[in-house]
């Protein structure tokens, strides 16, 4: 695609707006950004921008900013009607998404990766293991470093993971991935695609144009992606934590295994990884029949799925406690990361809130609690707080100190669902910082395992 | 009269109250915004502490610059040395990308750092120094009159590219002021002004925004949501205030309505909550300050001193007026800072230091 002299506009400047802004820019085009928030908010963003003379606009989306362009690029977040991007539509400017910018320059073979739960982690396990099969790989996407930034360090043979949400799938026109998964679909951002067929169908849009040459990877536990498969005009590749499929990663007495024309191929005894909880057993499927597509031997595959550790206090596992999993998110201490952990379940969480407040708003939580969590135990300074802003979306347990949260989850809590601390706050006032209060927690967890290995039964 | 040595201890008074009140506004205006943003880092006082950091790094100057000697000023290595660094500041903005329709800033070394604000000392600076020499010729058009407009014309065209209309009309206001105190006929100014019509007509009626802005300004409530959007809360936030104010804290105008309260439209969030009283102590402040600067003007020992006086109270003077006639609807929407006020570190240093310049001069008067 030619940008050079062409009038470009990049809506939205999180971190895949700027990186857009400034590869336009760097190919010749003369390059216009806007965004609603204000000059003071986007400081860190603005200078990089006007240094390099792109035109900038902040506190509205002006009217005229948005008719005088070639092309607009609109970042994920931004919603697609606004009454701007309307406007510019029926003026027959083309309107596309980040990815599908840089899936225009983009050389070498692209794997997309999507779904409600479990990006991040299938994504950066299956560019590692990708890469362990000695390939030059890049990963990135919707979290992390923007696909557009890699434009410069692509080259034929090399391989570009992404991440991929569906605010990002909604603007695709042409973006073709060889590899594209599915993982699984849950009730999400259903404010913004208003109904769940909408959401499975911009979900699906990954698939919309690949070829006989490209592979569809498919969860076949989850029915809703899995009816997909008889839509589709690439080859489909499944994975499946419960029964053995035709072609795809499945497990079989405690092993993986990859079944493709040649037959099953052993990975990995499912022991040896270190993700705990069934939804990452079912990201490393997912990964690993990536990782198996694009060449890698089962040796390789092997290793790379036995190093790949969890980062303490991120969402790590603790244990599992008379069929409750416990999982350490200390690390979330702000709203923002919460709803990351929130959205890695489909449901049954049991989650610590609280600590000290930041002047956040608890409010957004609402969406997200109402659909997935059972139960809030609220802690520390915030509690009132917090209890005000959600107390109508979920039931509500002030619990004061971690101890006592972690008691009465444990107490609530029934075998298939999941203890989770993600407090959305700092931990100053109860405790020294948040790897403190993360190894209080897990020596909470370890103490109530050791209780009820001592008397099995009782509750 | 015996001279005096002792600085004019009212105007270093009268600058650190308005600093002072500056503060405890730019924290009212924007301590709930900034607390609810994460941008801010949800710190209640992200802009206070940015203010008190440029307020107190323009202290220091200004302390500073009350102990040089004003005369050292009243060089040409100075005068057009600071001139032509400002020009091509001026120049260099358009170097650097459109920020909300306005070339505005110069980056460097991790500063921003706005060349108008610069250029409005500057353009009293050199009239000063200029109309000096030029006194007993005053109204020649050749030898005084066209140079002294030619030069500070050659900035107000550089800021009104920019464009940045309000600035440029301050650096006119003072251009014309200077004149007049040095003497200029009146006439003359019936003659730019005449000839400044044809230039209205093309750079305001012609564009249609600019046009919009300024019907906008006569009748805000022909576009409440639009053009008009600006002056109407701000004169919601004047209204609501009475006669006393709501008290410190308590205004509403400021939390989403008035976009970015605690800069150009400072005044509106200190009228809705300290009410007319407040609103018009800060006038009186203001008006202390050009008293206690005309004084020092009339009082100083040489024309030098006393243009510079003149044209620094005059920038101040100035400002204030445009700013409070925004607020009040009296004039077109300027994006003018209220001196010493207006959250913004440009201005504020720029103002101060200029402070330490005419603080000098109250030292050395008969």
């Amino acid at each position: 695609m030619e940008v050079k002299g062409k009038r470009i506009l990049v809506v939205g400047l999180g971190k895949s707006g700027v990186a857009s802004a400034l590869f336009l820019e760097s190919r010749g085009a003369r390059v216009t950004v806007s965004d609603a928030k204000s000059e003071e908010q986007l400081r860190h963003e603005i200078p990089s921008l006007l240094d390099r003379g792109i035109v900038v606009e902040t506190g509205k989306h002006g009217e005229r900013t948005f008719r005088d362009q070639d092309m607009i690029v609109v970042s994920p977040g931004v919603p697609t009607d606004v009454p701007q991007l309307e406007q510019a539509r029926r003026l027959g400017i083309p309107v596309l998404g980040e990815i599908e910018l840089a899936a225009r320059f983009l050389q070498g073979t692209i794997v997309a990766i999507t779904g409600s739960n479990g990006k991040t982690t299938t994504t950066t396990l299956a560019g590692e293991i990708v890469a362990s099969g000695g390939r030059k790989t890049l990963v990135g996407g919707n979290i992390g470093t923007p696909a557009i930034t890699f434009v410069d360090q692509t080259s034929p043979d090399a391989w570009v993971v992404l991440e991929i949400s569906s605010f990002q799938l909604e603007t695709i026109s042409d973006f073709r991935s060889h590899i594209a998964a599915i993982l699984n679909v849950t009730p999400d951002h259903l404010d913004r695609h208003g109904s769940m067929e909408n959401y499975i169908a911009a979900k699906a849009r990954i698939f919309e144009n690949q070829t006989a040459n490209d592979f569809a990877v498919l969860n076949a536990d989850d029915p809703l992606t899995a009816q997909l498969a008889g839509a589709l005009r690439s080859q489909v590749v499944w994975f499946s934590r419960r029964h053995a499929v035709e072609r795809g990663t499945y497990v079989r007495d405690g092993t993986i295994f990859f079944r493709d024309s040649g037959g099953d191929h052993e990975i990995a005894p499912s022991a040896e990884i270190t993700l705990k909880g069934a939804h990452n057993l079912e990201n490393v499927l997912a990964a690993v029949a990536i990782g198996a597509l694009s060449g890698a031997a089962p040796a390789a595959i092997r290793r790379a799925v036995k190093e790949f550790k969890a980062v303490e206090h991120r969402l790590e596992f603790v244990q599992t406690v008379r069929g409750v999993e416990y999982y350490n998110d200390s690390k979330a201490t702000n709203v923002d990361a919460t709803i990351k952990a929130l959205e890695s379940f489909p449901g049954g969480i049991h989650l610590i809130l609280g600590g000290k407040d930041k002047g956040s708003d608890y409010g957004v939580l609402r969406n997200l609690l109402r659909e997935r969590a059972v139960c809030v135990y609220t802690i520390g300074a915030a509690a009132a707080k917090i209890e005000s802003q959600i107390g109508d979306a979920v039931s509500i347990s002030s619990s004061g100190t971690l101890e006592l949260a972690v008691r009465k989850a444990a107490e609530q809590a029934k075998p298939g669902e999941i203890v989770l601390l993600a407090p959305a706050c700092a931990s100053f006032d109860q405790f020294q910082n948040y790897e403190e209060r993360g190894r209080t927690f897990k020596d909470l967890v370890h103490a109530l395992a050791a209780k009820a290995t001592a008397q099995p039964g009782a509750k | 009269m015996a001279k005096r040595i002792r600085t004019d201890m009212g105007l270093f008074i009268v600058t650190l109250v308005l600093v002072g009140i500056g503060l405890v506004m730019v924290f009212s205006s924007s301590a709930i915004v900034a607390s609810a943003n994460p941008e801010f880092g949800n710190s209640a006082y992200y802009f206070l502490k940015r203010q008190a950091a440029f307020a107190a790094a323009g202290i220091v100057a200004l302390l500073l610059i009350m102990k040089f000697d004003y005369r050292k000023l009243r060089s040409p290595a100075v005068v057009f040395g600071l001139y032509g660094v400002t020009t091509a500041l001026l120049v260099l903005v358009f170097f650097f990308g459109k920020m909300n329709g306005a070339h505005r800033w110069v980056r460097f070394a991790g500063m921003t750092f706005e060349p108008s604000e610069l250029a409005k000392p500057v353009v009293v600076l050199f009239l000063a120094y200029f109309l000096e020499s030029h006194l007993p010729r005053i109204n020649e058009w050749r030898s005084t009159l066209r140079p002294a407009v030619a030069l500070p014309l050659a900035f107000t065209i550089l800021i009104a590219a920019e464009p940045d209309l309000g600035t440029a009309a301050v650096c006119v206001a003072l251009t014309v002021i200077l004149l007049i105190v040095a003497g200029m006929r009146w006439r003359y100014l019936a003659y730019v002004a005449a000839a400044s019509l044809p230039l209205f007509y093309f750079f305001v009626y012609c564009t249609p925004w600019r046009w919009k802005r300024l019907l906008a300004f006569i009748n805000p409530y022909a576009d409440p949501q639009g053009s008009g959007f600006h002056i109407i809360q701000s004169l919601i936030a004047v209204g609501t205030g009475g006669l006393t104010g709501l008290g410190l804290g308590e205004g509403k105008q400021k939390l989403f309505y008035l976009p970015e309260p605690q800069t150009d439209f400072i005044f509106a969030v200190i009228a809705e909550e300290w009410g007319l009283i407040g609103g018009v102590v800060v006038v009186v402040l203001f008006g202390i300050l050009c008293w206690r600067g005309l004084r020092a003007a009339q009082h100083s020992r040489d024309n030098f001193a006393r243009l510079l006086a003149a044209g620094l109270t005059a920038m101040i003077a100035v400002q204030a007026a445009f700013n409070i006639g925004v607020v009040l609807g009296m004039l077109p929407t300027k994006g003018i800072p209220l001196p010493f006020i207006s959250y913004g570190g440009s201005s504020v240093f720029i103002t101060l230091a200029s402070m330490g310049v005419l603080l000098n001069i109250t030292q050395q008067t008969d």
